[in-house]
């Protein structure tokens, strides 16, 4: 139920900047500056950038309640203070009644459709003006925001998550040391044991109190650890680029003067409103977000007290503005000119809340975040799942913005980068700040060098021709450190390298409702080619390989360029090749033939043998020529041979505990070995005394113990073709039809088939088996083409 | 998923926030006897804030994450003289796991908490120090029948019962389209009786996996939004799945799914075996699989089944189609006929009235680059319906009368299913219509 939805809805409402001082709690910044709930409802759970009408209605209505409440009483109820928060003597009547009357229009607003919310609201911008404006956030008076999310001590450096009806509260609070300073002492300095957590925890917090569990605990000194050398990488992102990991200040271990801060806590507070059945992903994402984020800026108040500046200045804006009574649009801009904090803050909310990268600068450190977007999906959706149209479509496990186990390593050295924005852009926003690093510049020259025709083994190759290609290759990590930063930051997905000789169609996925605007970009990049309707057309036939569509050699390059820009907007996807073995029924017959004669010469030597070691072996309660059972089998086989009748396959497989593969068809031969005891003749010799098995002749097979009813599927079941689908771990019966079916075929090519069985299994695209075991395409199509017979092929992407 | 503890807190003139009962006890209080143990799940005493807020922010629901553990309030505040200070705030709260899917607790609280709230205006239930001494026993049996049945029904007094039960969320369904097809899952005729809904009650006869959310409308007479709203619910309570629509002259292909397909152990071989035979003789997975595997891009079923007709003697083509498009593994290329404008092959833009916002916003900039002259005449004639191109050529004024209703259809994004249906014209007239416009035809 709560799967992660692959449409990226961000579900962010306001960004808030809680702090805590000597004064108590305070609510400084929050952007935007009238959030609305109904923001977090952009994107539509069924596809991608549709609004969506259909779900918005179910926003509760949320602050009616409020207005029922008597205005004396609310006065009344805010000199208790629980909360640390601002006393209630700040409060003036005016602006109580102020307050009042906005939460009668917030509840008419939301009565009123979205329409006419928006008209109202410019209104209301123009028509009003005086300080009150921001006195409610949300819904809620400032104060009691305040008081909600200036949380106390004991909940520092761990995940608070609150939710108050639709909204919720997600942050993660930073409390300074217990001494007041934010600096983190020197680790060589202090004992260990005096470390500051411990101080924090004994001075909080009773001894054993089960509140400060272990992994917060462990979670604080981690990020103390690194809370210097800050990267912004903690959970999912890798290291970010050299540009953007590039910090503008020299002097970052520049004595700080030791008076403490005035700022007690500090808590970024993302407000959310996601939807309920994709509640823990949403919400899992943003915290992600704003733990980086809240890290940064302890980073930066640790050094030079940036945050309580930031606050101060803040605080310092609002006072004035409210003396002068200006609007909330004039003070908010004036914020955000004059703190960067605040701008901070804000181009964190809009990029996050349009699911774009949001590159920041506080205090002169520059870094980005975002929360990772799917680039890619396996699956195409049916008719009745959400959509996602223009999401390439690929099987392939490509590589990942992290390394992950999903990965085929052997494969990735093969495959190539396709980026997703013009090269120049991406060069300069990387030469941008660039601080002339060697790693920078070979970052831009490994940019320079990519092309998505050009597998990252080939770059290698070219750049210097004796490198062995290995992932171990020093010359590789690199080359893949660079690729993985690209796709994070989603400059470049990786593909299987470009090719005129492989099939590409027009995407089931494709996004049809761009064709219009992409139309118009693609005949003014390729004014030479055929327009974009007229390419998807020829490209919609039966699957032909592209050079079919280029009309002569020269025009190859200009049709690959085409082909990746089709690519990296999700016009078309390579149509890979896949294959599955078959098992004809005569193989079987055969192998069962030839099974049951060499299980009649093993039989043989075995009652030699067995009647040299004991006389227990021959029981002579056989009866039937046709019935064969390990305790009798001395007395059956030599009957058996006697009547040259074939005996079934009794040893069949090493391990019983395997779960059945092979269920294709009514072919009971492999059932029957799953519930065979392990290595049948062996035991047999110790253990004669075992129930009777089977029978051959199927009609007279009576079963009498569970052990028998294999058995009589499969001397009864029709031997009949079936797909082998784990050919890489076969039941010997398996590995005999394998063998079989190899008969008569050249040595080599019994070689290259046996290498290349495992890929066999639906699961594995035919093209990158070649680069996958480094043989060439000729060895590989000849072994194809041979096995024919045996493999059915299928083709998607 | 079950309930970790619950309990019952309220605000206390002389000693704040405190934990009246618990379930199970210890809970979120240590323990009396034994004050230096911790609590099991967590100190309530550290959180009160949050369970016991200010009054803004009682009767509304309240959640709260500490130490993995998800705390789900809806805090009340009642005002009367005969209350310390005038007023009264208490709070059930049920704990669950952090990482529990919690939606369908929230009604839950918010129907106790109301429950509660009701109680102590009748009768002063809690402030009463003896009847509130029930609270324990029923709380506890909230959690245990919550937890063993997701339901519970327990009476307090002779009007008063408190009714719970926990309701899976299910997410909406897809919104329906004219031309889906749906199919069911469930036998409606021992499902449905009188009291169903009327339309359902038309509509559900014709529901059948060949007609059209459209065509069923038809032929029960009934209203277009109203079958698909019926439509709608059916599907999300799985009663119908939803299908393209069936013709000969459509195009599939396997998809990624078909692996899974291929390996599955569940049984699905023999249910295909079965589903799709027409005459009972049972057709040998691996030729099914061929069968399938040779389908593709660019080849109708109609051409399919010529090549394949040997081997399709026993089996029921639109059944075939049908058990891959549900099990997912098989995907319907749709036709998609794309207007391009003579001169620059682009798309020609198409602007009437009726178009999407977003469409025709972009379609105006890219007809000024797009072509110019050319591009500016063709959106005249398309409108005014008196000049340009597509105009002269042969019966052009009658073409452009019967064809403008559809011409809004030609941006790309409009595939053929649901032309046809929008238009209820077959997709051989719409061609028809069509013959006097260059487009191109893209299949997605």
């Amino acid at each position: 139920m709560t799967e992660r939805s692959l449409i990226p809805n961000p579900c962010l409402v306001a960004i808030l900047l809680v702090i805590r001082d000597s004064a108590g709690g305070n609510l400084v910044f929050h952007y935007p500056p009238q959030p609305r709930a109904e923001a977090s409802h952009n994107t539509s759970t069924w596809r991608v950038g549709e609004t969506n009408t259909d779900y918005t209605s179910s926003n509760s209505s949320f602050s009616s309640s409020s207005d029922e409440d008597d205005e004396d009483d609310r006065k009344s109820r805010s000199t208790i203070r629980i909360y640390g928060g601002i006393t209630a003597t700040e409060k003036s009547a005016v602006t109580s009644q102020r307050s009042r009357s906005y939460d009668q229009r917030s509840s008419r607003r939301q009565r009123d459709s979205d329409h006419e919310y928006d008209e109202e609201e410019d209104d209301d911008v123009e028509g009003e003006t005086g300080g009150p404006d921001w006195d409610h956030v949300l819904g809620f008076r400032h104060d009691v925001l305040a008081g909600l999310l200036s949380v106390p001590r004991i909940l520092s450096r761990t995940r608070f998550e609150l939710s108050v009806e639709q909204f919720v509260f997600l942050g993660y609070p930073c409390y300074n040391r217990a001494d007041g300073t934010w600096q983190k002492r020197k680790r060589e300095k202090k004992p260990k044991s005096d470390s500051p957590n411990v101080d924090e925890s004994k001075e909080q917090q009773p001894p054993s109190d089960a509140d400060n569990d272990e992994e917060d605990t462990k979670g604080n000194d981690a990020d103390d650890e690194d809370a210097d050398a800050l990267t912004l990488s903690r959970s999912r992102s890798p290291n970010p680029p050299p540009s953007e990991r590039k910090r503008t200040k020299k002097d970052f271990r520049r004595v700080v003067d030791p008076t403490p801060s005035k700022l007690a806590m500090f808590h970024i507070v993302f407000v959310m409103n996601p939807p309920q059945l994709e509640y823990h992903s949403r919400m899992s994402d943003m915290y992600d977000v704003a733990k980086q984020f809240t890290l940064a800026l302890k980073t930066q108040q640790a050094e030079d007290d940036y945050v309580a500046r930031e606050a101060e200045r803040i605080i310092e804006l609002r006072e004035r503005a409210e003396k002068r009574g200006d609007s909330i649009h004039d003070l908010w801009n004036k914020i955000l000119r004059e703190s960067t904090l605040a701008a901070a803050i804000a181009t964190l909310y809009q990029g996050i809340s349009a699911s774009k990268i949001a590159h920041l600068k506080v205090n002169d450190f520059d870094f980005a975040l975002q929360i990772p977007v799917m680039m890619e999906t396996a699956v195409l959706p049916s008719i009745s799942e959400p959509q996602l149209p223009g999401m390439h479509l690929s099987t392939l496990r490509t590589l990942g913005a992290t390394p992950s186990e999903d990965e085929d390593i052997l494969l990735t050295p093969h495959l190539a980068l396709l980026f997703l924005e013009d090269v120049e852009d991406i060069i300069k926003e990387v030469v941008l700040d660039e601080d002339q690093t060697s790693l920078g510049a070979s970052f831009v020259q490994f940019i320079q060098n990519c092309r998505p025709t050009v597998s990252f083994a080939q770059m290698i190759q070219e750049s210097s021709p004796n490198g062995i290609l290995k992932p171990e290759n020093s010359e590789y990590q690199y080359v893949e450190y660079f690729a993985r930063h690209l796709i994070y930051w989603r400059k470049a997905r990786a593909i299987m390298p470009l090719h005129y000789r492989r099939y590409y169609i027009v995407s089931p996925n494709a996004d049809m409702k761009r064709l219009v605007s992409q139309s118009v970009i693609f005949s003014k990049l390729f004014p030479a080619l055929p327009p974009l309707p007229k390419m998807l057309s020829l490209l919609s036939g039966k699957p032909r390989p592209y050079s079919a569509y280029i009309p002569s050699r020269d025009h190859r390059q200009a049709y690959m360029d085409m082909l990746a820009w089709l690519m990296r907007y999700g016009w078309v996807t390579n149509l890979l090749t896949f294959a599955y073995l078959k098992i004809p029924k005569d193989i079987k017959v055969a192998v069962r033939e030839r099974q049951a004669r060499e299980q009649a010469e093993a039989a043989v030597e075995m009652i030699q043998a067995a009647s040299m070691n004991a006389a227990a072996t021959a029981a002579p309660n056989s009866t039937s020529p046709s019935v064969l059972s390990p305790s009798i089998l001395s007395t059956s086989v030599e009957n058996s041979i006697a009547n040259g009748t074939a005996i079934p396959i009794a040893k069949t497989r090493d391990t019983s505990d395997d779960v059945p593969r092979i269920s294709l068809s009514a072919d009971g031969d492999s059932a029957i070995s799953n519930s065979r005891p392990k290595t049948a003749w062996s035991d047999m010799t110790d253990n004669s005394n075992l129930a009777p098995t089977r029978s051959i002749g199927a009609s007279t097979n009576t079963p009498t113990t569970p052990f028998e009813k294999p058995a009589l599927e499969s001397s009864s079941g029709q031997l009949e073709d079936s797909i082998l689908y784990e050919p890489s771990q076969p039941t010997s019966l398996e590995s005999a039809w394998m063998e079989r079916i190899t008969d008569g075929q050249p040595p080599d090519i019994v070689v290259l088939f046996d290498r290349l069985v495992k890929y066999l299994n639906g699961q594995h695209a035919i093209e990158g088996i070649a680069l996958r075991e480094a043989i060439s395409k000729r060895e590989l199509k000849r072994a194809l083409n041979a096995m024919d017979r045996y493999i059915v092929y299928c083709r998607h992407w | 998923m079950s309930i970790k503890c619950i309990f019952y807190s309220y605000f206390d003139a002389d000693k704040g926030p405190r934990v009246l009962y618990q379930v199970p006890e210890n809970s979120v209080t240590p323990s009396t006897e034994n004050p230096s143990q911790s609590p099991s799940l967590f100190h309530f005493d550290k959180i009160s804030d949050y369970i016991i807020p200010k009054q803004q922010l009682c009767d509304r629901l309240i959640t709260f994450c500490r130490n993995h553990y998800r705390l789900l309030g809806y805090p009340i505040c009642l005002e009367d003289d005969k209350y310390d200070r005038n007023e009264f705030i208490f709070n059930f709260v049920i704990v669950l796991d952090e990482s529990e899917e919690f939606s369908s607790y929230k009604p839950v609280v918010k129907k106790l908490a109301r429950q509660f709230k009701a109680l102590e205006e009748q009768t002063g239930f809690l402030w009463n120090e003896v009847t509130r001494s029930s609270v324990y026993t029923l709380i506890e049996q909230v959690m245990e029948d919550l937890n063993s049945y997701c339901e519970c029904m327990i009476p307090i007094n002779e009007s008063n019962t408190i009714n719970l039960k926990l309701f899976p969320v299910i997410p909406p369904p897809a919104p329906i389209k004219a031309f889906h097809v749906p199919i069911s899952t469930v036998r409606f005729e021992s499902i449905m009786d009188s009291n169903w809904d009327l339309t359902m009650q038309r509509i559900i006869p014709y529901i059948d996996g060949i007609n059209s959310v459209r065509r069923i409308s038809e032929l029960a007479d009934a209203d277009y939004t109203l079958t698909k709203k019926c439509i709608s619910e059916l599907l999300y309570y799985g009663c119908i799945i939803i299908v393209d629509v069936f013709r000969f002259a459509n195009i599939y292909a396997v998809n990624s799914e078909l692996c899974a397909f291929v390996n599955d152990s569940t049984g699905l071989h023999e249910e295909c075996q079965a589903y799709i035979s027409s005459t009972g003789r049972i057709l040998d997975f691996p030729s099914i699989l061929e069968l399938y595997t040779s389908l593709r891009q660019g080849l109708s079923v109609a051409e399919w089944s010529l090549e394949n007709a040997e081997r399709l003697r026993d089996v029921d083509v639109r059944r075939f189609i049908q058990f891959g498009i549900i099990k997912g593994f098989l995907y319907r290329v749709h036709k998609y006929p794309v207007r391009i404008d003579d001169g620059t092959g682009a798309v020609a833009a198409v602007n009437p009235p009726l178009a999407a916002g977003a469409g025709s916003a972009v379609s105006l900039p890219g007809l000024m680059m797009g072509g110019g002259l050319g591009g500016a005449d063709t959106m005249g004639s398309l409108v005014a319906g008196k000049t340009g191109k597509s105009i002269t050529t042969g019966s052009g004024i009658l073409m452009a009368d019967k064809g403008l209703p559809l011409l809004r259809f030609l941006d790309g994004a409009h595939h053929f299913d649901s032309i046809c249906t929008d238009l209820q014209q077959s997709e051989k007239e719409v061609l028809k219509n069509l013959a006097a416009y260059p487009i191109e035809i893209v299949d997605r």
